[in-house]
C-alpha cells in the first residue's frame, strides 16, 4: 500500500529507509543525465579502475547527444602529444570560447556606425569585466586561427588527408574559410580606424573580382553601398553573428562526424602503405574516451583558458584606435596578420590577378589536394616531394607576409616618417608615452602669443627661409646633431633633465630618428619641440624639423652623390630650408604612458 | 609491429584532474582579482577617455574653429565671439563677497539694533561692499599692467597721432583709479580698525567720510575718462563685471555643454545678421561636416575653459557675443532704419593684387586637370564646404545639388567657356557673382589653401551631384 494515492519517492524511504533511498534515487539521475554511468562507474573511471560488465562507459556514446559525435576509444597510438599536437581540439575550444565571450558582447553592441564605437568605448569603461571579455573575444580569436592554421599545416605534413579521409581534409578547408572570415568580419565591428581600412583594402579586392558586373555586385553586395557605411557594418555583423557561425557548426559536425568513421590515422610505420587500420585497434591497445581522452581534452581546456586568463589580464589588450573615418586614411594601413601575405602580393601587381587570381588557385588547390595527391603513402621518406613543395610555399608565404607590412615598399618622405615615428596617428609611441608633468615642467613659450601655430608655420614657410630656425629655436627644445639646446639657447643635457627621464628619452629618440635613420634623406637637419600651455591641464606639443632641400629627380626621389644627397640651391648659391612638422594636445588625465 | 607507449605531458588520469583543477582554481582567483579591480579600471578608463576628447576637441578647434574664435578662443574682432570667456561660462566674480554678504545679512536678521554685535555686523558688512567694489573696479578700470606696453609703443610710434591723442585721457584714467582703489583700500582697513577696543571712532569716521569725497570725485573724473577712452576706439571691448550671463541672456534653459554642443550641431543661422561669417552648422545631422563624437569632443574642448577667470583673462578678450536684435526675433527689421545690422555687402571681397593675379593664372592652367570627384569629397568635408552648401539647401550657402546645372545656366548668360569656368571662379574668387538671396560669406583662405588639381578635384565632385 503506498503512502500517497500514487506510487512516490515516500514509498521507497518507507521501504528501504531514508538514506538508501535518497542515494539510489540521485544513482538513478546521474545514470539517466550521463546516460548510462552511475556514481560508482564515475568514480570508478576517475580512480583508473577497471569497468564493469557490460562497460558502462560506451553507452553515453552510443545513448547520449554530445559523446554520439565522439569515438568511444582511440587507437592508443593517436593519443599522445604527437602526432596530433591536440590543434584540433584546441580549435573547437577557441570557437566554443568565442561563442561564449561573443554573446557576452553582443549584449552591450549595436550594429550601427552612430553608436558601434560609442559601445566600444562603453564597454570597455561602463560594463563590469566587459574590457575582459572583449580582450578574450579578441585574443581567442587570434588563437583560432592560429590553431586552426597549424592543425591544417599538421595534416598536410602526416599524410592526413590521403584516402580514405579526403573529405575529412575538404570539410577542414570549409572550417578553416569561415574561421578566417569570422575573424576578419569581426575586425570591422569595432567601427574604429583599424576596422575600417583593413576592412576597405579586404573589401576592395572583391570589388576588383572580374568580369566588372560580379566584382561591382560582390561588392555592393558586400557593402551594402559602394562604400562602407550602415549597410556594410550590418551585413559584416550578420555574418560574423549568424551566417558564419552557423557554418561553422554545421561543418564541425561533419568535420568530427567523419573522425568517429574513420579515426586519427595511425602513424605509418605501424600499417602497410596503403593499408588504413586505425578502426581495427587491437583490444589491449585501445585508448576509452572515458575516462582518459576525457580527461585529457578537460586538461588541456583548462590550461588553454588559465593562459588566455592570465595574457588578457597582464599582457593583452585588445586595441581600440580612433573613431572610424573615412575622409582620414592612416599613413600605413595593413591587413590583418593573416591576409597580410594578400597585400604583399598586392604590391607584386595587379589587383585582379594577385587579389583574385592567385589566391583563388592557392584555396582551390588547398580544396582538393587529397583529390590531387592521389599517392598512397604517408611515410616522411616516401614524402619528400610534397614536404619540400609544403617547406618552399611556407618560406614564401613568410616572405609575401614581410612584403605585407610598411617597411616593404612603402615610400612616404623621410620628414612625414619621422614625425609619425615620434608622433604615430594611432597608438602611443614616444611623444604620448611621456608623462604630463614632465612637459608641464618644461614649457617652452610662456607667452600664447608666441606659439607655433599651424598658422604661424604656413606664414614662416612662405617667409624668409633664413629666418625659420632662428624663430623656432627661440620657442622650442632644440635638438641639433652635436647638442640639445633649450629656448634660451642655452645647452642642456641629461641632468638638466634628471626628474624629467622620459622627456630627454625623446629628445634622443627624436635625435637617432633625425640623424641615424633618415640622417641621408634629410642633410643638415634640426629637430625642435615647442610646448606651450593652451588650457587648464592641456599641453599644446608642436614637433618641427628643418633640412636642407635635397635635389629631387623626376620620380621624386633624392638625388645622391657619394652617398651624400645633392642640395637644392637658391640663385645666389644658398641652400633651401625645407619645414615640416606635426603638433598634438596632451592632456592631464590621458595617460597614454599607462596604455 | 613494434608498438611504444605514446609521449603525453600528463600521462596518469590523475595527473590531468590535477591540471585541471589547479587550472580551475588559478582563473577562479584571476577572475575574481580582475573582477574587484573592475570599478577602479572603469574609472580610470573613463578619466582617460575624457582626457583623450579634449585633445581631440582642441586638435579639431585649431582646423575648424581658430580661424573664426582665435587660437586661444578669445575670439576675433568683428568676427567671432571669444568662448575662452567668462560671459559664456556665467562665472561670478563676487562669488566669495556674495556668499560672505548674505551669510552677514542672514546673520543681521537675527539680530536688532540694540544688540552690541549689530555695529560690527554692519562694519563688516560695509567693509565686504567696498571689497566687491574693488574687484569690480579692477575688472573694469585697471589698465595699469597694460601701460607698460603703451609706453613702450608710443615710443617706438613718437608721431602716432592717435596714440598721442589719448596719452592724457589714459594717464588720467589711471591717476583716478589708482587714489579711487587706494582710498577704498584705506577705508576697508578702518574699517578693520573700528573693531578694535582702543579704536577712537569719531576721528576713524571722520577720516573714512573724508576718504569718501576723495573718492566720489575721482570715479566721476574716471568714469569721465574712461567713457572717452572708449568713445575714441582707444579702449576696445569694455568690459561690465555685472553682466548677463551668455545663457540667460538668450533664455536657454539647459546647461553649458548642451548650449555648445547645440550651437555646434545646428549653427546659429541668425548670427549672418551681425557677422560677416555665421556660425555654420557644423553637426553631420545637420548637414556639417563632424561626427557627433566630434561634436562631443569640440564641446569638451571649450568647456575646460572654464575656471576662475581673472583680470588679465578678461583683457585677451577680442570680441563678446551679440546680443540679438529683437526685430530679428520677431522679422520685423526690413524697411526699419538703422534697426538691424547689415549684412555685409561686398563686390570684390578680400582679394589683394598678388592673389588675383594668382588667380587668374589658376584658371588659365585649371583645364589642364582632371579632377577625381572621390578626392573632392574629401577637401569638399575637409574644408567645411558642407557646413554652409547643405544639400538640400537651407545653409549660408547655395545648394551643392543641382550645382552643376545651375553653373551651365551662369555660363550661358555671363558668357563662361562652360559650367566648370563657373564654379572655378566661384571658388578662387567668391565674390566674383553672388547668387540672388546670398551674401558673400565665402573666405578668401580656402582657395589660397586649395592646389590647382585640388580645385579641380572639387569641381568634379560638385559636378558628380547631377550625374
Amino acid at each position: 500500500m503506498s503512502v500517497l494515492p500514487v506510487p512516490s519517492i515516500l514509498d521507497h524511504i518507507k521501504e528501504k529507509g531514508l538514506r538508501k533511498a535518497l542515494y539510489e534515487s540521485v544513482d538513478n539521475t546521474v545514470e539517466r543525465l550521463t546516460p548510462g554511468m552511475n556514481i560508482q562507474d564515475i568514480r570508478d573511471a576517475l580512480r583508473g579502475d577497471e569497468p564493469r560488465r557490460p562497460n558502462p562507459r560506451l553507452r553515453p556514446h552510443a545513448d547520449g547527444f554530445w559523446l554520439h559525435m565522439r569515438p568511444s576509444y582511440y587507437h592508443t597510438s593517436v593519443t599522445g602529444f604527437y602526432p596530433t599536437l591536440r590543434l584540433g581540439w584546441l580549435s573547437t575550444y577557441f570557437f566554443v570560447l568565442e561563442i561564449i565571450t561573443g554573446l557576452f558582447l553582443m549584449i552591450f553592441y549595436t550594429p550601427s556606425p552612430d553608436v558601434a564605437y560609442d559601445n566600444m568605448q562603453n564597454i570597455l569603461g561602463n560594463v563590469p569585466m566587459g574590457q575582459f571579455m572583449r580582450d578574450l573575444h579578441r585574443l581567442g580569436a587570434e588563437g583560432m586561427v592560429l590553431m586552426v592554421m597549424l592543425h591544417m599545416a599538421r595534416t598536410y605534413v602526416t599524410g592526413s588527408y590521403k584516402k580514405p579521409r579526403q573529405f575529412t581534409w575538404f570539410t577542414g578547408m570549409i572550417l578553416l574559410m569561415t574561421t578566417l572570415f569570422l575573424s576578419f568580419s569581426g575586425y570591422l565591428l569595432p567601427w574604429d580606424q583599424l576596422a575600417f581600412w583593413a576592412v576597405t583594402i579586404g573589401t576592395s579586392m572583391a570589388e576588383a573580382a572580374p568580369p566588372e558586373i560580379v566584382g561591382t555586385n560582390v561588392n555592393l553586395l558586400l557593402r551594402g553601398a559602394p562604400d562602407i557605411g550602415a549597410g556594410g557594418l550590418l551585413r559584416f555583423y550578420l555574418l560574423h553573428v549568424f551566417a558564419l557561425p552557423m557554418i561553422t557548426a554545421i561543418f564541425l559536425g561533419v568535420h568530427y562526424y567523419k573522425v568517429i568513421l574513420h579515426a586519427h590515422s595511425l602513424p605509418p610505420r605501424l600499417e602497410e602503405v596503403g593499408q588504413d587500420t586505425a578502426k581495427r585497434a587491437p583490444k589491449d591497445w585501445r585508448t576509452y574516451f572515458i575516462p582518459d581522452i576525457a580527461s585529457n581534452e578537460l586538461a588541456w581546456m583548462g590550461a588553454t583558458t588559465l593562459v588566455m586568463v592570465v595574457m588578457v589580464t597582464w599582457f593583452y589588450h585588445a586595441p581600440l584606435e580612433s573613431h572610424a573615418n573615412p575622409q582620414v586614411t592612416p599613413l600605413h594601413t595593413t591587413a590583418p596578420w593573416y591576409f597580410l601575405w594578400l597585400q604583399g602580393m598586392l604590391k607584386l601587381g595587379d589587383k585582379v590577378f594577385m587579389g583574385i587570381v592567385v589566391p583563388t588557385i592557392i584555396f582551390g588547390v588547398l580544396f582538393v589536394l587529397p583529390y590531387l595527391d592521389l599517392t598512397p603513402s604517408r611515410r616522411y621518406a616516401d614524402r619528400r616531394v610534397a614536404l619540400s613543395i609544403g617547406a618552399v610555399t611556407l618560406f614564401i608565404f613568410a616572405i609575401l607576409q614581410y612584403m605585407g607590412t610598411p617597411w616593404y615598399g612603402v615610400e612616404t618622405s623621410a620628414s612625414i616618417e619621422v614625425a609619425q615615428e615620434m608622433i604615430p596617428q594611432e597608438g602611443v609611441g614616444p611623444v604620448r608615452a611621456v608623462p604630463y608633468d614632465e612637459y608641464e615642467a618644461h614649457i617652452t613659450v610662456t607667452d600664447n602669443s608666441n606659439v607655433l601655430w599651424d598658422s604661424t608655420i604656413t606664414s614662416l614657410k612662405e617667409g624668409d627661409d633664413d629666418a625659420i630656425d632662428g624663430i623656432l629655436a627661440s620657442r622650442s627644445l632644440v635638438i641639433t646633431e652635436d647638442a640639445y639646446f633649450d629656448q634660451t639657447g642655452a645647452e642642456i643635457t641629461e641632468e638638466d633633465f634628471a626628474e624629467e627621464p622620459e622627456l630627454w628619452h625623446i629628445l634622443e629618440e627624436y635625435h637617432t630618428a633625425l640623424f641615424e635613420e633618415y640622417g641621408e634623406e634629410l642633410p643638415n637637419a634640426i629637430g625642435y619641440i615647442s610646448l606651450s600651455q593652451q588650457q587648464q591641464g592641456l599641453i599644446r606639443l608642436a614637433l618641427y624639423m628643418t633640412w636642407d632641400a635635397p635635389e629631387l629627380d623626376e620620380e621624386s626621389k633624392i638625388i645622391f652623390e657619394d652617398g651624400e644627397a645633392v642640395l637644392m640651391l637658391e640663385e645666389d648659391g644658398s641652400t633651401v630650408r625645407d619645414l615640416s612638422g606635426k603638433y598634438l594636445y596632451i592632456h592631464q588625465e590621458s595617460e597614454w604612458h599607462e596604455h | 609491429m613494434e608498438r611504444k607507449q605514446p609521449f603525453m605531458f600528463f600521462p596518469s588520469v590523475q595527473s590531468r584532474i590535477l591540471v585541471g583543477l589547479l587550472s580551475f582554481t588559478g582563473i577562479i582567483i584571476i577572475v575574481f582579482w580582475v573582477a574587484i579591480n573592475e570599478p577602479a579600471r572603469m574609472q580610470e578608463f573613463t578619466e582617460r577617455t575624457d582626457g583623450r576628447k579634449i585633445e581631440t576637441g582642441a586638435t579639431l578647434f585649431e582646423s575648424n574653429c581658430s580661424t573664426c574664435h582665435g587660437n586661444e578662443g578669445y575670439g576675433i574682432a568683428n568676427r567671432a565671439p571669444a568662448l575662452n570667456n567668462p560671459v559664456l561660462f556665467g562665472y561670478n566674480f563676487f562669488t566669495e563677497q556674495d556668499n560672505a554678504l548674505a551669510g552677514i545679512d542672514a546673520q543681521l536678521e537675527a539680530v536688532d539694533e540694540s544688540d552690541p554685535t549689530y555695529t560690527a555686523l554692519m562694519n563688516e558688512r560695509e567693509k565686504v561692499e567696498l571689497e566687491r567694489l574693488q574687484v569690480y573696479d579692477d575688472l573694469r578700470y585697471n589698465y595699469g599692467p597694460e601701460l607698460a606696453e603703451f609706453e613702450a609703443e608710443l615710443a617706438a610710434n613718437p608721431d602716432d597721432a592717435f596714440l598721442q591723442a589719448n596719452v592724457d585721457g589714459y594717464t588720467a584714467l589711471m591717476d583716478a583709479h589708482s587714489i579711487v582703489v587706494n582710498s577704498r583700500a584705506r577705508q576697508i582697513e578702518i574699517l578693520e580698525e573700528m573693531n578694535s577696543d582702543e579704536a577712537d571712532l569719531e576721528v576713524l569716521v571722520n577720516e573714512k567720510d573724508q576718504l569718501q569725497t576723495q573718492i566720489d570725485t575721482n570715479i566721476e573724473a574716471r568714469e569721465v575718462a574712461f567713457n572717452d577712452l572708449v568713445a575714441s576706439g582707444f579702449l576696445l571691448r569694455p568690459f561690465d563685471p555685472e553682466f548677463t550671463p551668455r545663457l540667460t541672456e538668450l533664455e536657454w534653459s539647459g546647461g553649458t555643454h548642451a548650449f555648445i554642443y547645440s550651437t555646434l550641431q545646428s549653427g546659429r543661422p541668425v548670427s549672418s545678421t551681425y557677422w560677416d561669417n555665421p556660425m555654420a552648422a557644423w553637426g553631420q545631422g545637420a548637414g556639417g561636416p563632424l561626427r557627433n563624437d566630434e561634436i562631443e569632443a569640440l564641446s569638451d574642448y571649450v568647456m575646460n575653459w572654464d575656471r576662475e577667470f581673472t583680470r588679465e583673462d578678461v583683457r585677451k578678450i577680442q570680441q563678446y557675443a551679440v546680443i540679438v536684435p529683437e526685430c530679428v526675433v520677431a522679422g520685423t527689421c526690413a524697411g526699419e532704419e538703422g534697426s538691424v545690422v547689415e549684412g555685409p555687402q561686398l563686390t570684390d571681397p578680400l582679394l589683394t593684387e598678388d592673389q588675383l593675379a594668382y588667380m587668374e593664372e589658376s584658371m588659365g592652367v585649371l583645364n589642364q586637370f582632371v579632377g577625381d570627384p572621390v578626392n573632392g569629397q574629401v577637401i569638399y568635408n575637409a574644408q567645411g564646404c558642407a557646413g554652409c552648401h547643405i544639400v538640400g539647401g537651407g545653409g549660408a550657402g547655395p545648394d551643392p545639388t543641382g550645382l552643376a546645372l545651375r553653373a551651365e545656366d551662369y555660363a550661358a548668360e555671363f558668357g563662361y567657356t562652360d559650367g566648370s569656368w563657373y564654379i572655378a571662379e566661384s571658388i578662387i574668387d567668391p565674390g566674383a557673382y553672388t547668387v540672388e538671396g546670398y551674401t558673400v560669406l565665402m573666405v578668401a583662405p580656402y582657395w589660397s589653401d586649395l592646389t590647382e588639381q585640388e580645385i579641380a578635384d572639387v569641381i568634379a565632385y560638385l559636378e558628380s551631384f547631377d550625374s
